[in-house]
């Protein structure tokens, strides 16, 4: 087949890690092409469909699945995802470009330390190739990239700093601040998170206005977004393909990549050859990719090892709801603030799993109305009931620290295919007793929590609900006969493919992972200027 | 001891000099001092400064319609800045538009305003100046086409357009006034762009204040007429746009205007800033009969919200089903749907707003292409710009129903013309141009006839010092 296009780099998936990699080969003066399976979506044009949205608490619900690259959505389902195991791994992601970072928190926590050395430090999961010092410097770049705002009031959250936030955190909801109060003196460590959100005017976008909808679409981009850096690629000179479908990674003969062929929406193939590949993509969609890359080995592209697809993670969460005995409001502000993280680690990760708590400020008036009309009131009463639910109701959420485990995986279907004949993830997965016997103790302490705020209605969500943070699928490691990628995310088995992703993780640690995979794809960008110099 | 020393070297060695030269040194310091204020009041910094890292090492590019003029370097690096210049070289460059060369120097430099400073003031600001890092910083040449390069044309343009000399005060003025003009005549040099051009580019005299154009944008009427300019203004409006560039349901500085309260107006006294009022008010009123009401009488808030939904569906094409769904997707989550900006009045209501009530479109279109950054030194006050996002079509859309709904709109504005603004050349047609190439080769002969038994001397004003 004839090249369509061709170029120094290629990337494929145009979210956070793809953008920022595209972003800083186009200024050092390669030639990159960034491909993207989905379409192209103005921020307005979102801000709008979620305005007109029905389903307000599908995130995916303003970002409508394009047919010929689909993406999970649940309100109403679309059964993209084939599910199967003893718990549903219904997680959600993009394919648009700016990938999924269009709706998130904007959480940008750095791991532990101790996150990289599970297995030598408690003896459970598994060791990363390189450790936090490795990553340091790439942390504190990629805070600079994205425009992390934190705690620089000497806040210590236990990873080693060599330079402040690139802007002090936003003052708290008052949500939060009684939150911090009520909790801090009753054993628990409640501080302000950091998250890429501005709190001042930072990288030509505006400082946060509380809107309070950073989930599905912050509508001033006051919230950073893969797109930012989809953007400053383009002006750097990168080229971005979008609704281009890559299914196939193409090898040649000393098993360098040669190309990747994509679909069109009219189904029509392309291939793009180039000198360097890199895999941008989520831990869904690029083993799938590569699980079905099948014309020289019938296991697929850079699977030696037989882990491609396996030790899928997630951070399983367990939440509370109540009503405190005084008004909250939450709902002013961004969507989340603070976090409870003095249960992120200890001895007991070696019998049950870590975990961070973090309190929901989203606006509640919504779900209070819905319930106070079920209540059957009418005219003041309902007003009040709203009132005092909207002021009152507490919601905690949790992330677990799964271990990476090989029966946890996603292949490509044998039998389901998508609209463009591709096939469709196919995911098993369960929930062991590691990160379990962690939820019990979690209840515990939204009981306590309750408690605390002289809690009533008081339900409690003990089952594992999904966070997207999709890990492990193309595992790290320094042995190529047990994992995926080496230190420098570069493939075992092909020397000029990397994989920029959560996919590489080989622990998942207690934080939401977009800062590490920003951090791990500036270090490859770095290599890959040192591989064309 | 001289003037170039740091201030703070000075204060440093103070204690060490003998009574009389601490004296010396004393006058020196409170020079600089009273310099540094002067030269903020008369925002040198603007166009002498191309990185805020190196203040007034020049190299800033300022459009002009006869071509890009680049600010000089006037640290005091002995090379490429003002270092060897004496008092009499500098005070020569501010009151009669001469460089230490001899050569003219372009009207761009508003020596027509720093004419009228006194000598005193004058000496000030270079002692400021002089106690600045020298920079070494070569600016690139400022490179006209002709007729507009020929420096001594502009003896003929000065000829017509320039009278050096001090402030005219008449008789009966009290000393507010006076300080008053003072600041904005001269200091503020506030006619450059706030006052129309002849065809000559020199400054209307029949039209002081009626408002002007730089880089695109519209610098309106501050005459005290009470429709076309800030006549209709309450005093503590002027007085909170001056201080801060944010003057709640009046107006808001953004591009050039933003820049001269942050370099300049925020860093005044307020005895200074009521002198400017009061002498703002006392500007004759000049009125255009085009002005039906003031430019912060325009507006109504929107309503358009609660029917865009339900009637709007969800879609995967960037395309807007009208231009309040534009209005709303982009600009309502700041200002709010109704427009009214927001209570604290960080976000400003677009009703009752200069920008959208003016009879131009320019500003407005200027901020929704570029957005706003205003630091007033106590909030950066900053609106992205929509020039990437939005076509020119949908720019034109949102304008127009931005004008429409919380403004003054005359006229509608088209893609093309949001097009024509993108490239910069709105507000500077072909046949302006051909008239001020055709009044200047005239003036440039004119001048060659007159000065014809001199032309061998080159026009140099030498002093002796």
């Amino acid at each position: 087949m004839a090249n369509t296009e061709s170029a120094d780099i290629v990337v494929v998936g145009s979210g956070v890690a793809g953008a920022l990699i595209a972003h800083q080969l186009a200024s050092s003066g390669a030639s990159v092409l960034l491909l993207e399976a989905g379409p192209r979506l103005e921020r307005w044009r979102i801000v709008e469909n979620y305005r007109n949205t029905p389903f307000k608490d599908d995130y995916s619900s303003p970002y409508p699945p394009a047919v010929h690259a689909p993406h999970p959505q649940y309100a109403p389902p679309n059964d993209y995802l084939i599910l199967k195991g003893t718990h549903k791994y219904n997680s959600q992601y993009l394919r648009v470009v700016g990938g999924t970072t269009w709706h998130w928190a904007a959480a940008t926590w750095r791991f532990l330390p101790v996150d990289f050395r599970m297995q030598s430090t408690y003896g459970v999961g598994r060791d990363w190739p390189l450790a936090y010092q490795d990553l340091e410097s790439f942390y504190a770049k990629a805070e600079i990239e994205l425009g992390v705002s934190g705690p620089n009031d000497g806040t210590d959250l236990g990873s080693p700093r060599s330079r402040p936030y690139p802007m002090d955190a936003l003052p708290l909801s008052w949500n939060d601040q009684r939150f911090q109060e009520v909790l801090g003196g009753n054993g628990f460590r409640v501080v302000s998170e950091p998250v890429a959100r501005n709190s001042r005017p930072y990288d030509t976008r505006p400082t946060c206005c509380g809107n309070n909808n950073c989930m599905p679409i912050c509508p001033i981009g006051a919230m950073y977004g893969g797109i930012v850096h989809v953007e400053k690629a383009e002006r750097a000179g990168a080229r971005v393909l979008a609704n281009a479908v890559v299914y196939k990674v193409e090898l040649d003969a000393k098993d360098h990549v040669a190309a990747v062929h994509y679909k069109d929406p009219a189904g029509v193939s392309h291939r793009v050859s180039g000198r360097q590949f890199v895999l941008a993509a989520n831990g869904i969609e690029i083993p799938k990719l590569l699980l079905m890359s099948t014309d020289k080995y019938s296991a697929g592209v850079a699977n030696r090892s037989d882990q491609v697809g396996r030790n899928l993670m997630d951070h399983p969460g367990t939440g509370v709801t109540f009503l405190a005995n005084e008004d909250l409001w939450p709902g002013r502000g961004p969507m989340e603030m603070t976090s409870i993280v003095n249960l992120r680690d200890g001895d007991f990760r070696s019998g049950y799993a870590g975990k961070k708590l973090h309190l929901n400020n989203g606006a509640r008036v919504r779900q209070a109305t819905e319930t106070a009309l079920g209540m059957g009131l009418v005219g003041p009463a309902l007003d009040a009931e709203i009132r005092r639910r909207a002021a009152r109701t507490v919601n905690i959420n949790s992330f677990h620290d799964i271990l990476p485990n090989p029966y946890n995986r996603i292949v490509p279907s044998s039998s389901q295919r998508d609209a463009l004949g591709l096939a469709r993830p196919e995911i098993t997965y369960s929930i062991d007793d590691y990160v379990q016997k962690s939820a019990v103790h979690t209840h515990e302490a939204y009981a306590q929590i309750a408690q605390l705020f002289g809690g009533t209605e008081i339900y409690f969500d003990d089952e594992f609900a999904p966070n997207n943070h999709i890990m492990g699928t193309t595992i790290m490691g320094s042995d190529g006969n047990n994992s995926v990628v080496n230190a420098d995310c570069r493939t075992h088995d092909h020397d000029n493919l990397w994989i920029a992703s959560g996919a590489v993780m080989a622990s998942a640690g207690t934080v939401n992972c977009t800062l590490t995979i920003a951090a791990l794809a500036l270090r490859i960008a770095d290599a890959l200027q040192k591989e064309a110099a | 001891m001289t003037s170039r020393l740091p201030t703070l070297l000075l204060a440093a060695l103070l204690p060490a000099l003998s009574g009389a030269a601490a004296c010396a040194a004393d006058a020196d310091v409170e020079r600089i001092k009273r310099g540094e204020y002067l030269t903020r009041a008369a925002d040198c910094i603007a166009c002498h400064t191309a990185e805020k890292s190196r203040p007034f090492a020049g190299g800033y590019a300022l459009q002009t319609p006869l071509g890009t003029i680049y600010g000089s370097n006037i640290t005091p690096d002995q090379e490429t800045g003002i270092g060897s210049w004496s008092d009499d070289d500098f005070y020569r460059a501010l009151h009669d538009g001469i460089g230490k060369d001899g050569r003219h120097l372009y009207p761009a430099m508003p020596y027509s305003a720093y004419t009228k400073l006194n000598r005193d003031d004058v000496l000030a600001i270079k002692a400021y100046l002089f106690s600045q890092p020298a920079v070494r910083n070569p600016v690139a040449q400022t490179g006209l086409s002709f007729p507009f390069n020929q420096r001594w044309a502009i003896a003929g343009w000065k000829a017509i357009n320039f009278t050096p000399g001090p402030l005219a005060v008449p008789a009966g003025k009290d000393v507010q006034w006076t300080r008053g003009a003072y600041l904005v005549e001269a200091l503020g040099h506030c006619q450059e762009c706030h006052t129309p051009r002849t065809a000559t580019f020199g400054l209307s005299g029949k039209k002081r204040y009626a408002g002007g154009e730089i880089d695109g944008w519209q610098a309106y009427n501050i005459s005290s007429d009470p429709l076309s300019g800030l006549g209709s203004w309450s005093d503590q409006a002027v007085l909170d746009y001056l201080r801060t560039g944010n003057a709640a349901n009046h107006g808001q500085a953004a591009g050039p205007m933003a820049e001269v309260v942050e370099n300049s107006l925020r860093h005044l006294e307020e005895a200074d800033l009521r002198a400017m009022l009061r002498y703002l008010r006392e500007i004759p009123p000049v009125h255009d009969s085009r002005d039906s009401k003031p430019r912060i009488a325009w507006g109504n808030p929107a309503g358009d919200e609660a029917r865009l939904r339900g009637s709007s569906g969800i879609s995967l094409g960037n395309t807007a089903g009208s231009a309040a769904e534009l209005f709303s997707a982009n600009c309502a989550s700041c200002h709010g749907a109704s427009g009214q900006g927001s209570e604290d009045g960080y976000y400003p209501a677009l009703l009752h707003n200069s920008t959208t009530g003016a009879r131009d479109p320019s500003n407005l279109i200027q901020v929704l292409l570029h957005g706003v950054t205003r630091d007033d030194g106590k909030d950066v006050r900053f609106m992205p710009g929509f020039g990437d996002t939005l076509d020119d079509a949908e720019l034109a859309q949102l304008t127009n129903y931005v004008r429409s709904q919380f403004g003054n709109a005359p006229a509608a504005v088209t893609g093309k013309d949001i097009g024509q603004r993108r490239a910069g050349n709105a507000g500077k047609p072909w046949l302006l141009q051909a008239v001020l190439v055709g009044a200047i080769l005239l003036l440039v002969i004119v001048l060659a006839l007159l000065l014809r038994p001199r032309r061998s001397k080159p026009v140099r004003i030498d002093i002796d010092v």
